[in-house]
């Protein structure tokens, strides 16, 4: 008899609903950009995306409050936070400008560096995003030029995918940033 | 008026001439008298007339210059004339009257005079008076009226309690008159003076011991230098010894009695003993009887010295007598093969036996009896600094017999060979076997060997670089044809995993897939580890947490 109620139970458990997974992409596919209008830009070297320790992981995170964390265990990123981010940030940059972001190493040369920091890309528990952060420029004959950026954004809805797209506005916010701050130091520099 | 009428009446007087003396001539006769009793008053209470003959007549002048015992004047210089040789001066001195009792004939007399000497400073008080001459009075029965003058004071007035002692010594001790006679410290007598044996060529010296030390003067007292200071290197270190703060000044003797020896009978006349150098060779004196021996030494008696130990068992028993005293030494000694006869004394008092001429036999016998059964005597070494020897006696039981001889009416201890002497003779044997060595030979056949050798070095030198350089190429040439297929066999691995090749975009695409599996498992695994029973049971939190966006009056759902 009581092997009969643990088969029971056993069916009964397996019967439960598994978790519903989100995966979540920041880039999107856009047009692919031609050799010859690419010839007319400015070649700029962007590096790289450095992370905090804390956003190196899958999950999305939500501020509960001033320091406390969630991490979702149904929404994820699809791809590496690090390699989706730069890949976003790469291609609002070639859309907003007239620059022309390279991410080959063999074509760096004589030309301006980038690389980003990325500190906070959190969703709050008060119905917004952060994107937070330092980014870097170089230019052939000077140093390093170091500037933070710190953008948030409301969130309009509820639920995962909104806060998605309201992150990535923030990686837009940024590249437009950055054009603005590399014509200033182009145009002081010539 | 009447009575000067009657007077003339008188009948006139009678003259008559009367012969006298004058009274006056009483004066001149008194004094006849008293010159005449002057006269023999002196005449009757002048002393002696005495005659010193003194070599000198420093200071001395006729009526003026006292003569005096203990400080008190007993007559006074009369005349000085020179002796009918010259060789002398002839001193009359006037005694007083109550002297001529002292006047012995042993009495005796110098003159007083300011004199520094080593042993101190006397006659100071004569600077402002004058020298005068001195009597030390004799001790002779018999009276005498002509005397001879000491040159310097007495050391030992005659009649002064004590005892004359006659010192001798054999060695080069240079004492002179006055020096010290020390007994622990103390002067107890003086040299008196010196005399020198030319026969026996031994210098005595005349010593005088005060009283009451005369009577440590026994049959066994010793006497020993004590001049100056005595350092003696011993293994405790450096020890220095002195007499009186005089001795050291000057030269001394002590004396006393060697430890171990009886107080012996005490000297009451005249006796004669040796001033020995030390205590130490005092000491070795001890000893009277001693049974003599002669050994022969065949090699060098160079170390050997008179006095030097004779051991038994490294025992002292005796000290060495002689070396090489013999008659007609001269003749022996240019024999070839002499040897030189070394006499030594084995003391029977130092082998427990009472110091008698029985004993003496006793030992005499012992010992041939001892020869016979092996007993050797050999010269060994005792310092090796100052290289002295030493008679050593010792069993030989191996030693072939040997029949007892005698020399000079002493009996003979064999030899064996000393020590030193062995290891020379090994020493002249080894080096007799070098001279013999044919050294030119030798030295030519090195020198071609030495020639020979270089030339061989010289081609082993030259084949050698030449094969280096064999196997240098033969080495590089293999070294670069193993590298150079390394190097592909690198190339083409390396090859396999570059970013074109299969093997690479295999493994790129296998970590992907890995990595999105793991991606896949890491909702279940963080639900597994939040909530473990999940797996089996529903999950019991109902609430998920999202985004929530604003509302229209601007707060967070």
């Amino acid at each position: 008899m009581k092997y009969i109620v643990f088969l029971s139970f056993f069916l009964v458990s397996c019967t439960s609903a598994p978790l519903s997974v989100n995966h979540y992409l920041l880039h999107t596919p856009t047009p692919v950009v031609t050799e010859a209008h690419n010839k007319q830009k400015t070649p700029i070297y962007f590096s790289s995306v450095t992370l905090a320790d804390y956003l190196r992981q899958a999950s999305l995170i939500i501020q509960l409050n001033k320091h406390e964390l969630h991490y979702s265990r149904q929404d994820l990123w699809a791809e590496k936070l690090e390699a989706s981010f730069y890949k976003a940030l790469h291609q609002d940059l070639n859309n907003s400008t007239q620059n022309r972001y390279i991410i080959e190493p063999d074509l760096a040369e004589n030309a301006l560096n980038l690389k980003v920091n990325l500190q906070h890309f959190i969703i709050t528990n008060e119905a917004s995003v952060i994107s937070s952060g330092t980014y870097s420029i170089k230019l052939p004959s000077s140093n390093w030029l170091q500037k933070a950026f710190y953008f948030t954004i409301p969130l309009e809805k509820d639920g995962y995918p909104h806060a998605v797209t309201q992150l990535r506005k923030t990686i837009a916010t940024l590249a437009l940033q950055i054009n603005q701050d590399i014509q200033d130091m182009e145009s002081s520099h010539n | 008026m009447t009575d000067s009428h009657q007077n003339k009446q008188v009948e006139d007087a009678i003259v008559t001439e009367k012969r006298s003396v004058s009274k006056i001539w009483l004066i001149p006769l008194i004094t006849l008298l008293i010159a005449l009793w002057m006269t023999y008053y002196h005449w009757a209470n002048q002393g002696p007339l005495i005659t010193i003959e003194f070599d000198t007549a420093t200071g001395l002048e006729a009526g003026k210059t006292k003569i005096k015992t203990r400080d008190v004047d007993i007559g006074v210089v009369n005349k000085i004339v020179l002796s009918d040789d010259l060789s002398s001066v002839l001193v009359t001195v006037r005694m007083d009257k109550d002297v001529d009792a002292i006047l012995h004939q042993d009495n005796q007399f110098w003159i007083v005079s300011p004199r520094v000497s080593l042993s101190g400073v006397s006659g100071l008080g004569t600077i402002l008076s004058g020298p005068y001459i001195n009597m030390a009075p004799g001790i002779e029965p018999n009276l005498s009226e002509h005397f001879i003058a000491l040159n310097a004071p007495p050391v030992t007035p005659a009649g002064t309690p004590g005892l004359h002692v006659t010192l001798n010594s054999e060695t080069e001790f240079a004492y002179k008159k006055g020096d010290p006679v020390i007994y622990k410290g103390i002067k107890v007598g003086e040299f008196e003076d010196i005399n020198f044996n030319f026969e026996e060529r031994v210098v005595y010296y005349n010593t005088f011991i005060q009283a009451p030390y005369h009577e440590l003067i026994t049959t066994n007292t010793k006497f020993w230098d004590i001049s100056g200071a005595q350092v003696e290197l011993g293994a405790s270190g450096v020890n220095v010894s002195t007499g009186s703060i005089e001795s050291i000044l000057t030269n001394g003797v002590t004396f006393g009695i060697p430890e171990g020896m009886n107080m012996g009978e005490r000297v009451t006349d005249r006796d004669f003993f040796d001033i020995h150098p030390s205590y130490y060779a005092a000491s070795e004196e001890r000893y009277k009887f001693s049974a003599n021996f002669v050994i022969y030494v065949k090699d060098t008696v160079r170390g050997l010295q008179v006095g030097a130990p004779v051991e038994y068992r490294g025992l002292v028993v005796g000290k060495v007598l002689s070396i090489n005293e013999t008659e007609n030494q001269k003749v022996q000694l240019l024999e070839q093969g002499y040897d030189i006869p070394v006499t030594i004394g084995i003391q029977p008092g130092r082998i427990q036996q009472p110091d008698t001429t029985e004993s003496v036999q006793f030992i005499q016998k012992q010992i041939q009896l001892w020869v016979e059964k092996g007993l050797r005597a050999t010269l060994k070494t005792g310092n090796l600094l100052t290289g002295a020897l030493f008679v050593d006696l010792q069993h030989y039981p191996e030693e072939k017999y040997i029949e007892q001889a005698s020399h000079v009416g002493l009996n003979v201890i064999p030899t064996v060979t000393g020590e030193f002497s062995q290891i020379t003779e090994k020493v002249t044997a080894i080096l007799d076997n070098i001279n013999q060595i044919k050294m030119q030979n030798l030295s030519a056949n090195a020198n071609l060997m030495l020639t020979q050798i270089s030339e061989a070095a010289k081609a082993l030198e030259t084949t050698a670089s030449k094969v280096d350089l064999i196997l240098d190429s033969v080495q590089e040439d293999k070294i670069s044809h193993t590298l150079a297929t390394t190097l592909q066999d690198v190339s083409s691995f390396a090859e396999g995993f570059s970013e074109e090749s299969q093997t690479y975009q295999e493994l790129n695409h296998t970590m992907s897939v890995l990595q999105q599996t793991l991606k896949d498992l890491q909702p279940l695994l963080q639900q597994l580890n939040s909530t473990p029973n999940s797996f089996i049971f529903t999950d019991g939190s109902t609430h998920r947490i999202t985004p929530k966006g604003k509302t229209a009056n601007g707060e967070s759902n």
